[in-house]
């Protein structure tokens, strides 16, 4: 993280970098636009967005020129900000018995019920599945995409299997992000503000994630300490 | 009524007549292609040249043969195209022809990808697929397709399919005295549903280029069939989920707090970060 960005600051605590907001906001939106222009082609229900892209012909060529966009978040990440990539990589693929205890908590906490879940470190193990997907599938996505633009370079059974694997990754990253997006702006409508501005709110990391916020506070004083 | 086209190689002079009248009916500009060293004029179907005499030369002991095919759009019972065709722009009519609606086609290329015979072809300039579709027009008017009015050697025929596949199998029972690996093509490929061009062969099917077991891939079914009605009930069950969740966290009672301060498990390993 930056140097002369404060941890915590007016109760908040400093969660996402500017990379990983940007990021974030750039595979967001390109994602946004790959979807509409490519349900065009997923069901004869959307075919009312075509107007939008221009037609048919128009969707097919932003698809090409917004996938290039999409490949591109995860290496800015990487170059700009390897120590929070590289976190968050080793974050996702790190599980401890907390994480999987999450799960059964969660789902009683998103139906609204009483749950009682152990301490959960800067991403819980729900975000881990959610990070771990996304992964996943981004990367089916721009594979079989790549597969799909440029056919002559394939046999035709690989292309063919490509239509399969790109439409699956697709739907599947599709409901992975709607609970994302639910969760993140309604059940943890705090969780948002972390995104957008690079600060959450103190009380609802405290909650959520304890044991990172106990990292932070723990951090800050060692900090205070040596600045005195 | 089912119509069918019927090729009897046997009979076939490789003149390419077929070709030129394919061209002129649908108004398709000459392609000049560079002398091989053979026969073969056009290697391929494109998106100019709808119908081609595949030829080939052969030595098998000390006979000479010189085999001949009119390959072009098959025609298919259950085509690949018109499956994986987003918009159908390709669609079956009544009387078995694969249709070509212009029209609807947006050049995505799904059907040039799971064409079993390699048929459709992507003309680049209109960003439109193009293929046979067996003179349509004249058909409904009652006139057979250009290539088989004009062939020179009366081996392309074109009628009601029983007449048709009657007159291959007869072919075929004489050609197999002189040809013993003599068979039809295209009445019992199950794999396409039966094709509405069916030929009388000499020889095995490779041997003129075509697949012994033409097959729609599975990947289409598995795509067109599973993965997208699939991914649409992926997608309403993620919205049911959100909406029942919705519902009961907004009108839930205070108690039913969550608590992140539960015991944590005692495992030491892979603490956070």
């Amino acid at each position: 993280m930056a140097k002369n960005i404060e941890m915590v600051k007016d109760g908040k605590i400093y969660r996402f970098t500017k990379s990983a907001r940007a990021t974030h906001w750039i595979y967001v939106g390109s994602y946004a636009i790959l979807l509409l222009t490519g349900l065009l082609l997923f069901a004869d229900i959307f075919d009312f967005l075509a107007p939008l892209f221009g037609g048919f012909e128009g969707a097919q060529l932003i698809h090409r020129i917004i996938a290039v966009v999409f490949i591109l978040p995860a290496f800015i990440f990487m170059l700009f900000d390897p120590k929070s990539f590289f976190g968050w990589i080793k974050e996702c693929f790190t599980w401890t018995k907390d994480d999987f205890k999450f799960f059964p908590g969660f789902v009683k906490e998103l139906f609204g019920m009483h749950a009682e879940t152990p301490p959960q470190g800067f991403i819980n193990g729900g975000e881990k599945v959610n990070s771990l997907l996304t992964i996943l599938f981004t990367t089916l996505i721009i594979a079989s995409g790549f597969i799909i633009w440029f056919p002559e370079f394939f046999s035709v059974a690989i292309v063919q299997w490509g239509y399969v694997i790109h439409s699956a990754s697709m739907a599947l990253l599709s409901a992975v992000a709607m609970v994302h997006i639910y969760l993140g702006t309604s059940l943890w409508k705090e969780a948002l503000e972390g995104m957008l501005t690079g600060y959450t709110d103190a009380e609802f990391v405290k909650g959520h994630h304890v044991k990172w916020y106990n990292e932070v506070m723990e951090a800050e004083k060692k900090g205070e300490k040596k600045s005195s | 009524m089912e119509i069918t086209m019927y090729h009897d190689v046997s009979k076939c002079t490789g003149c390419r007549a077929c070709t030129v009248a394919c061209k002129q009916w649908k108004d398709l500009p000459a392609e000049i292609t560079p002398f091989t060293g053979e026969y073969q004029s056009h290697p391929d179907l494109s998106p100019s040249t709808y119908t081609i005499i595949r030829m080939s030369e052969r030595v098998e002991g000390d006979k000479f043969h010189w085999d001949f095919l009119k390959f072009q759009c098959m025609h298919c019972g259950d085509a690949g195209c018109v499956k994986a065709c987003p918009q159908e722009a390709l669609t079956y009519a009544d009387n078995g022809i694969v249709a070509f609606n212009e029209d609807n086609c947006i050049g995505c290329g799904y059907c040039v990808t799971n064409c079993p015979f390699g048929v459709p072809h992507i003309n680049e300039a209109t960003q439109k697929s193009t293929k046979c579709n067996l003179c349509q027009d004249r058909v409904a008017e009652g006139m057979v397709p250009s290539c088989a009015q004009t062939c020179t050697a009366d081996a392309i025929y074109f009628g009601r399919r029983e007449k048709m596949v009657a007159m291959a199998e007869a072919r075929v029972a004489e050609l197999k005295k002189t040809f013993p690996r003599a068979q039809t093509y295209g009445i019992n490929e199950a794999g396409v549903g039966g094709t509405h061009m069916i030929y009388a062969l000499e020889d095995s099917p490779e041997v003129y280029g075509l697949p012994v077991k033409p097959m729609v891939s599975p990947s289409l079914a598995l795509w067109k069939d599973i993965v997208q009605p699939l991914g649409k009930v992926a997608w309403g069950a993620a919205a049911a989920v959100i909406a029942v969740s919705y519902i009961k966290n907004k009108f839930k009672s205070d108690d039913h707090s969550v608590d992140y301060t539960a015991k944590a498990s005692a495992d030491k390993k892979g603490a956070d970060i």
